[in-house]
Formats: C-alpha cells, sequence, structure tokens
C-alpha cells in the first residue's frame, strides 16, 4: 500500500498538468516543490512522464471527412423517414409491408379461381340444360392457410370480414359458408374482423373451445393448449360443452384445461395486439418468453448461452421494422450481449 | 475543451437537432473516441465502426442530454459498452496484435526525425499495452480524451478516488516502461 500523501500529490500534479487546479492548488504545488527537493523531483519526473506521453499520435490513419460523409448519409435517410411518418398519405397499412406477397396473392388467386370455375359451371349447365337445376349440393372443401415462422398473411372472406394471421399459425377455413354458421380452425394467432350478420354467427374453433361471435374484432391466440382471446370490439362468447364465458370489449379472457375459463377485465390489451401493427410489446416479460416471440416474428433461432439472462423481465414497445434494432435495443436494456449471425441469435 | 469555443452552447444546439453543431462535435471528438475504442478492440476497422455507431447513438440520444450525465461521459460510456459487446462478441480477450498498423506518420516528418518518431510512437503504445485494462481506459481518458476525474468516474462507473488510484499507477508503470526516454 502507497501512503495516501503520495496519491493525494500524483492527483495533484496530474491536474496541475491538465490544467484543472484552482489557484489554491498551485501554491500548494509551488511549497512542495521548493522546500522539498524529493517533491520536486517526483514532480519533474511526472511532468516529463506527461510530456512524454503526450507525443503520443494516437489519431487513426483514418480520414474523418470519410466518416463524417457516412455518418451524414445515415442522418439523413432517418430525416426522410421521420418525414415521411409525418405524410399521412403515404402511411403504409400496417400488414402491406410485412405481408409475404406471393401467399398472399396466390390465396386471392385460388379463391377467384373456385369462384370462376363455379360461375363458368353454372354458366353453362345453365345454357345447355333447359329443365331447371336442382338445388345443387356443392361440396365443401377446406383450405388451409398456414404462415410459417417470419411470415404473416392476410385472409379475406367473401362475407367481407379479413383474418390477419400471424406468423407460426394455421388457419383452416371452407371454400364457402354455409347457410346457418361460419366456422374457422384455428391454431397460433390471429386478429379477426369480422362481418356483422346476425342470423349466421362467426366461429373459431379453437381445440376444444368455440369461440363464436356475431360481428366484431377481436385477437384469438392459442398456442401450447393455452387460449387467449382479446375483445376490441362487440362481444365474444367462448365455449366448451360444459360452460362459457362471455367476453366484452376491452376484455381479456383465457382457457387452459389447468385453468379452466378466465376473465381478466379492463386488461392492457395494447401489448397483446402489438404484432398487429408491426411492433413488439412487453411487459414484464420473462426474456426466454420474449425471445421466443421474436424467434416467430422474424424466423431466427435463440440460445441462450447466459442460464440467468433467460428470467430476467423485459418491458418495452419496439419498431419490428428491423431485428437488429429490436436486438440491440434489448441488449442496452437488459444489459446483456446479443449476437447475430444470420438466422441464429445468440444471447451471452 | 481547447478546440471547441463553447462546449456547452454547442450540446445545447445538438439537442435542438443542428446537424451543423453535431458535425463539429464529432470532428472534435471522433478521432479521441476511435483511440479510446481501438484500445479496447486493438482492430482498426472494428474502431471504426463501432465509432461511427457510437455518434449516431449519441445522436439519437440528444434530446436525453441533460445535466445529470456530463455529454462527454455519455458519449465515452456508450463507446466503452459498444467496445466491451464488441469483445464478447468476438471472443477476443483483450489481446494486441504485433503487427499493429495503427499508427501512421503525419507527412511532414522527414525520414529520419520519421524513425525517431515512429520508435517512440511504438514505444509508448507498447507502455500504455502494458497497463491493466481498467487503468488502461482511466489514463487514455484522462490524457487523450481530456476527461476530468468526476468525468471518467462517471464513464466507468468507479469512484473518483478509485480513478485517482488507477491514474498513480497509470504513471508507476509508464515511468519504468519508458525509463529510457526520461532522465
Amino acid at each position: 500500500m502507497k501512503p495516501q500523501s503520495d496519491n493525494f500529490e500524483t492527483d495533484l500534479i496530474v491536474r496541475y498538468l491538465q490544467g484543472n487546479t484552482l489557484p489554491a492548488e498551485n501554491n500548494i504545488i509551488r511549497e512542495l516543490i521548493e522546500n522539498s527537493d524529493s517533491k520536486k523531483n517526483e514532480f519533474e519526473s511526472i511532468k516529463s512522464l506527461w510530456e512524454l506521453t503526450g507525443k503520443l499520435n494516437y489519431s487513426l490513419d483514418s480520414n474523418l471527412w470519410d466518416s463524417w460523409e457516412k455518418i451524414s448519409e445515415i442522418l439523413n435517410k432517418e430525416f426522410e423517414k421521420t418525414s415521411e411518418h409525418i405524410l399521412p398519405i403515404r402511411k403504409k397499412t400496417p400488414f402491406n409491408s410485412r405481408i409475404e406477397r406471393s401467399p398472399f396473392v396466390m390465396w386471392i388467386y385460388r379463391f377467384a379461381a373456385v369462384l370462376l370455375l363455379g360461375l363458368t359451371i353454372y354458366l353453362l349447365t345453365d345454357s345447355y340444360k333447359k329443365e331447371p337445376i336442382l338445388e345443387q349440393e356443392q361440396e365443401i372443401s377446406f383450405y388451409e392457410a398456414i404462415t410459417r415462422k417470419g411470415e404473416r398473411l392476410t385472409i379475406k372472406f367473401t362475407d367481407g370480414s379479413t383474418v390477419y394471421l400471424n406468423a407460426g399459425s394455421k388457419l383452416i377455413y371452407p371454400n364457402f359458408f354455409e347457410s346457418s354458421s361460419r366456422e374457422v380452425k384455428l391454431v397460433g394467432e390471429a386478429y379477426f374482423d369480422i362481418k356483422s350478420l346476425p342470423d349466421k354467427p362467426f366461429r373459431v374453433i379453437t381445440g376444444s373451445i368455440v369461440n363464436e361471435v356475431k360481428g366484431t374484432e377481436f385477437n384469438v391466440k392459442f398456442r401450447k393448449e393455452i387460449l387467449e382471446v382479446v375483445v376490441t370490439e362487440g362481444s365474444v362468447i367462448m365455449k366448451n360443452h360444459k360452460e362459457s364465458l362471455t367476453l366484452n370489449k376491452g376484455d381479456f379472457g383465457s382457457f387452459s384445461e389447468k385453468e379452466g375459463f378466465k376473465n381478466f377485465k379492463n386488461a392492457d390489451i395494447s401489448h397483446l395486439l402489438a404484432w398487429k401493427n408491426n411492433k413488439l410489446s412487453f411487459k414484464k416479460t420473462s426474456l426466454i418468453e420474449a425471445m421466443s416471440q421474436l424467434e416467430l416474428y422474424f424466423n431466427v433461432n435463440v440460445t441462450f448461452k447466459n442460464d440467468h439472462a433467460r428470467y430476467k423481465k423485459l418491458t418495452g414497445y419496439f419498431d419490428a421494422e428491423s431485428i437488429d434494432e429490436v436486438l440491440e435495443n434489448i441488449e442496452l436494456a437488459m444489459d446483456i450481449s446479443i449476437i447475430k449471425e444470420g438466422r441464429n441469435v445468440i444471447i451471452y | 475543451m481547447s478546440n471547441i469555443a463553447n462546449f456547452e452552447v454547442l450540446i445545447g444546439r445538438i439537442k435542438e437537432g443542428d446537424v451543423n453543431a453535431f458535425k463539429e462535435f464529432f470532428l472534435f471528438f471522433q478521432p479521441k473516441i476511435l483511440y479510446f475504442i481501438y484500445c479496447y478492440t486493438h482492430d482498426k476497422s472494428a474502431a471504426e465502426d463501432i465509432a461511427q455507431d457510437v455518434f449516431l447513438e449519441f445522436w439519437k440520444m440528444r434530446q436525453e442530454l441533460n445535466c445529470k450525465l456530463s455529454p462527454k461521459s455519455l458519449l465515452y460510456k456508450i463507446a466503452r459498452n459498444r467496445s466491451i459487446n464488441f469483445i464478447k462478441r468476438n471472443h477476443k480477450a483483450e489481446t494486441i496484435k504485433d503487427d499493429d498498423d495503427f499508427f501512421r506518420l503525419n507527412e511532414y516528418y522527414g525520414i529520419e526525425q520519421k524513425f525517431d518518431y515512429d520508435r517512440l510512437n511504438d514505444d509508448i503504445t507498447k507502455a500504455i499495452n502494458k497497463l491493466p485494462s481498467r487503468c488502461r481506459s482511466v489514463f487514455v481518458l484522462s490524457r487523450y480524451n481530456e476527461l476530468s476525474y468526476a468525468e471518467i468516474a462517471e464513464t466507468l462507473d468507479i469512484s473518483i478516488q478509485t480513478v485517482k488510484n488507477h491514474i498513480s499507477n497509470a504513471l508507476n508503470i509508464l515511468r519504468q516502461e519508458l525509463s529510457s526516454y526520461l532522465k
């Protein structure tokens, strides 16, 4: 251990050399030097060391102006981006930006093709058979809309309803709805915007539960045998063969075999619906859960090499435009280190 | 802050989103930040990339500039975090490359002078590299980045007393390493 005074003097001398001393402190130094040869030597030694190290040419052999050009380019781009947000005309509808074009277009085409075919057959039979056609039992066939990781799909039904299918989900729906009801099957997560038809209820079947509505907007998430329904407009009845639960606007209901039906009134639904607006929202979500959402959303594989990090709680609202940005923000907020190599994300 | 006439005013303008002010700030600090990052990464091109990110992040955070954390501390704090992340990411211990192409000479040094200067530069660099990493950061921030002890303490999340200890330790080591240049 060095004596404290030694440290004190060194500090004083360094600050003097930096020009960070007060006049009173300069006097102390002057006194020290004048009264003791050893102090004087110490001062001279530090001073010459200070001057010597000051000769270091620390500037990298890099072009400062080029570096500035790069930065200013990025700033300009960002500036354009923000002004784009201000102009309402150029606002993108939330889904356009994310939809994998081809499957979406493909479904529309398929739909159109089926309709056209039906119409053609109808016209042909109509013109050739003079006799009145029997009410033909049109065969119901089912479509499967499947989204993989990182994909989203918008499905428009002929009745004017729209379904937004989140990543890693499957929706089974008929080529046309029967006269008495409209039924679809869901595994995964989807947001339903259902056209109101009073005598033709819309049903979303998730495992053993039927979610019935007349006309409304709601989000259904059915993953790992847990069903979660959030109602943004109108009401939804969740029911199985024994019980039922009615959810109204703003309610958040859940069902699992273990815990049965639950209704959380006045739930904060915004973070449950963030995905629909290309946002990711977490509320005291464990990092492992948040990362599994990211895996789905961006089609990446997350590995934890830091066990401690798994259960850290994450709260935040992210623009889900770029995974790099989201990861960077999580990294900063959680004080962890995240590495992304291609589709692999590793947490240290 | 010898080259920037009024630092407070400049920061004020940056806070309001004045790109010209940010440019001035960038041109003044970039070489210093670059060297600071280099002391962690020992990788020139990585240091340049990190420096770019650091300034962009600082710009993004401009509205949060307040009296709590000095702007300089904030800047160096970002630089330090990014550098440490880089090291972790690349699983690199802070090893030092032998083929150090870092230091280049300004053109106006004559050939002979250049030789001497080169050697001095190398020796100082080597001596600084021999400092323990924390100690090196403190010394570099103090000697080449003109941060006050309070700002260094803020940047590295350590106490002012610890900063003083590191400085004193650094001087002792450097004095031994560079003894041939000292009387």
